[in-house]
């Protein structure tokens, strides 16, 4: 039996006005239980990718397919991302204000009409420790914690593909930390797809089994994260020598 | 697929009212066209008559005075606001800001009392000082929160890197200046389009300046093909001062410089005695004396009616007004909304600019175009009802309350909205639950700040308002001819108390409303 993959992405380009901002752009992710980065730079086309995975824009040209169905071809929009099964952590969380965290985390049930929306919550604010929090807005919340409750928001839905746009800018060392293992943990109990956008390789080469390097709006190099550091891309040299003191290299080949 | 998405809904709304207020400006260009029936060759010619022409002139001197001296003084103020620590300064605030709220023929009663108390010479007070001085009172306070908010988005860094170089006056002056030059140019233009259509003051002082003449060419001499004409050229000044003021003005990035941890937190200086002295002085002056003029007027004479009387005269009037502010109040504030939606959410640029075209359109000439439209058979229903009032009031406010919507819609992220939508919530749930709670502050403030416009709007609905509607400004307006002065001075104070009585309602329900734990910062 053909195993279809959990995302291909074919030839896809992404113009906006003038300005093109993904490329034919192509990959394929076969395994269900991986942790991809895209890395890259500021403004290289990484955020625009995940969007268009999530339905949130459409691409110009080009198909993308998840599990095997296409969602979006050639400017139309064949899959709403609602029907999609991702979840989207997004760069400034987006944390209902008006909204406790309990409320948070039970938008998407509610709004689907899960009779068991409370209970629900409850299991998954357990498991990210932040039962404590449940009454609290998310103006009262540290970094840290906003980004938990972000996280429980999306796993609550239990998506197939989770995609997270820079989760781990703007937090210190400790907590960035914990909420790696976090993440690392979930890979594990729920062996469901990760894609994470950042444009810092200790975060990639960390957290990642397969690291996908964009520069002007095309993959310029992909490939575990060995395989990366090993790489004799030019662009994939000069990228990584830039910034290499902040890489443990023996933290590359162990994911 | 749903049937009524709300995009289709809004662009549907929004085009009804367009229509409703667009079919009769284009109709009252379109008539203006010399035929030889409706609107003469004449029509055109009387432009050049000295009458006229005076009447501009007076039009354009008072309008550049009354500009010039608020932007001065608004500064001031939006100095004292935003880079000292003055003591009581939100209640400060508030009382500077009642006459812009209040109605401006209020005022000019108020004042004429206060002159005529003190023996000015009468050819002095019904002269274009009188309206220069009172609009000045009026249209200080919007120049001053214009102003404020450009000082405020300053970053501190910017002042602080000055002042470790030069003296405060200094970088007050090379560099605050030319920072805030946007909102200085802005409250000129803004207040200048203002004042050039204002109607009911230079009206009362009787001081012969354009809006007044076209009136009086409308309503006293039924001479619509002059009235109509000149009616154009009135909207013609204020649209070419007005869209080059929000293309090239508005948008202008005066804090152009970015950067890491910008922070607004202003320099702030110590508060010197003469700022507060400033600050009561200039209440005691322009915002109570003429209350306390209106309160020793309405006292009156033996024999004159009572203020029980007063008020029975007036409780029909007090009615009328309070529904028909009400439910204008509440379509304005629908119909902000949703052009707010259209031009932020849906990207509909035109949006944004229909409403500031029809804003620009002194009142006079919305009321002449509304008369001239829906004065058929056809239009009847609309014409002889109060739908005629509110299709007014859309169109003198809902500009105002677009302005509240498009900030509120800016500040809530579109990544809401995508949250909501990944996760399956259909558009109007995520209306409910996300955007009505979030944009429930900008509802609340429209809404009570259109109604305290709605009020006090005369210009516009004296030409229009219809048989069996009694409504409070034009009830005073037509009493003041021959009314005994107190009786005039009991009804302003009438009309006065019911507008503080809004603004009080509005304040303290906001405190009580929107005081969550959510909207705190941390």
């Amino acid at each position: 039996m053909e195993i279809k993959p959990v995302i291909s992405v074919s030839k896809v380009s992404k113009r906006f006005d003038t300005k093109t901002v993904l490329n034919d752009v192509s990959f394929s992710l076969n395994e269900k239980n991986s942790f991809v980065a895209l890395l890259g730079r500021s403004g290289c086309g990484k955020t625009t990718l995940l969007r268009l995975l999530a339905g949130l824009l459409t691409p110009d040209d080009g198909i993308i397919y998840l599990n095997g169905e296409v969602v979006s071809q050639n400017g139309r929009l064949l899959v709403p991302p609602h029907k999609r099964k991702i979840g989207f952590i997004f760069q400034d969380l987006a944390l209902f204000p008006h909204f406790t965290v309990f409320e948070n985390i039970a938008f998407g049930l509610k709004a689907n009409k899960m009779a068991e929306y409370k209970n629900m919550t409850s299991v998954m604010m357990e498991r990210l420790n932040i039962v404590s929090l449940a009454k609290n807005y998310p103006n009262e919340l540290s970094g840290g914690q906003q980004q938990l409750v972000a996280l429980a928001r999306t796993m609550v839905l239990d998506p197939g593909i989770i995609l997270m746009d820079e989760p781990l800018t703007n937090l210190d060392v400790k907590v960035k930390r914990s909420i790696i293992s976090i993440l690392l943990e979930l890979r594990e109990e729920r062996a469901r797809t990760f894609i994470i956008v950042t444009h810092d390789h200790a975060d990639a080469f960390n957290l990642a089994d397969k690291i996908i390097l964009l520069d002007n709006g095309k993959i310029v190099d992909d490939g575990t994260p060995r395989e990366i550091w090993n790489s004799n891309v030019e662009f994939t040299r000069d990228f990584i020598e830039l910034d290499q003191t902040n890489i443990s290299i023996g933290s590359a080949p162990t994911y | 697929m749903t049937l009524f998405k709300p995009k289709h809904i809004s662009l549907s709304i929004g085009i009804l009212v367009t229509l409703l207020i667009l079919l009769p400006l284009f109709y009252l260009l379109i008539y203006a066209i010399p035929d030889g029936k409706q609107v003469t060759s004449d029509g055109f010619s009387n432009i050049f008559s000295a009458g006229i022409l005076k009447s501009i002139f007076n039009s354009v001197t008072i309008s550049a005075f009354v500009s010039t001296f608020s932007v001065i003084i608004g500064s001031c103020f939006a100095f004292l606001f935003s880079k000292t620590r003055l003591p009581f300064k939100n209640l400060f605030k508030f009382l500077i800001l009642l006459p812009l709220l209040l109605p401006p023929y209020i005022f000019a009663v108020a004042w004429t009392d206060t002159w005529f108390y003190f023996g000015l010479d009468r050819d002095l007070i019904y002269s274009p000082f009188s309206v220069i001085f009172i609009m000045i009172s009026v249209y200080t306070p919007l120049a001053a929160f214009i102003i404020e908010g450009s000082l405020n988005n300053i970053s501190s860094s910017i002042e602080e890197a000055g002042v470790t170089m030069t003296s405060y006056t200094n970088v007050m002056l090379k560099v605050i200046i030319p920072l805030i030059r946007p909102a200085l140019l802005s409250s000129f233009i803004v207040i200048f389009v203002l004042t050039i259509s204002e109607f009911s003051v230079p009206f009362y002082l009787s001081v012969n300046v354009f809006p007044t003449e076209i009136f009086l060419q409308f309503t006293a001499f039924y001479n619509y093909s002059s009235a109509i004409v000149q009616a154009l050229i009135l909207t013609l000044i204020c649209l070419l001062l007005i869209f080059p003021e929000r293309i090239f003005l508005a948008g202008t990035p005066f804090i152009s410089i970015g950067g890491r941890s910008l922070r607004f937190k202003s320099i702030s200086h110590k508060t010197d005695f003469k700022y507060i002295i400033l600050c009561l002085a200039y209440i005691l002056l322009f915002v109570l004396t003429p209350f306390i003029s209106l309160i020793i007027q309405s006292i009156g004479k033996s024999g004159e009616p009572s203020i029980l009387y007063t008020i029975k005269q007036l409780s029909p009037s007090l009615w009328d007004s309070l529904l028909i502010s009400f439910a204008g109040s509440f379509v304005v504030t629908l119909s902000g909304f949703i052009f707010a939606v259209l031009s932020v959410r849906y990207r509909i640029k035109i949006a944004g600019y229909f409403l500031l075209f029809v804003f620009a359109v002194p009142a006079i000439v919305i009321g002449i175009a509304l008369v001239k439209f829906y004065n058929t058979s056809l239009f009847n229903f609309i014409y002889g009802s109060s739908l005629i009032i509110l299709i007014a009031f859309i169109a003198r406010y809902a500009f105002i309350s677009q302005k509240i919507f498009t900030n509120g819609l800016l500040q809530i992220p579109e990544s809401f909205q995508e949250a909501a939508k990944l996760t399956g919530a259909s558009h109007f749930y995520t209306f409910r639950k996300i955007t009505m709670p979030l944009l429930g502050e900008s509802f609340y403030i429209s809404f009570f700040i259109i109604m305290i416009f709605c009020v006090s709007e005369l210009t516009s609905v004296i030409m229009i308002y219809p048989p069996g509607i009694s409504l409070l400004p034009v009830r005073i307006f037509t009493l003041m001819a021959n009314a005994p002065q107190s009786t005039i001075s009991r009804m302003c104070l009438i009309a006065l108390g019911f507008s503080l009585g809004l603004i009080v309602i509005m304040i303290s329900g906001r405190k009580i409303l929107f005081s969550q734990k959510w909207r705190s910062n941390q």
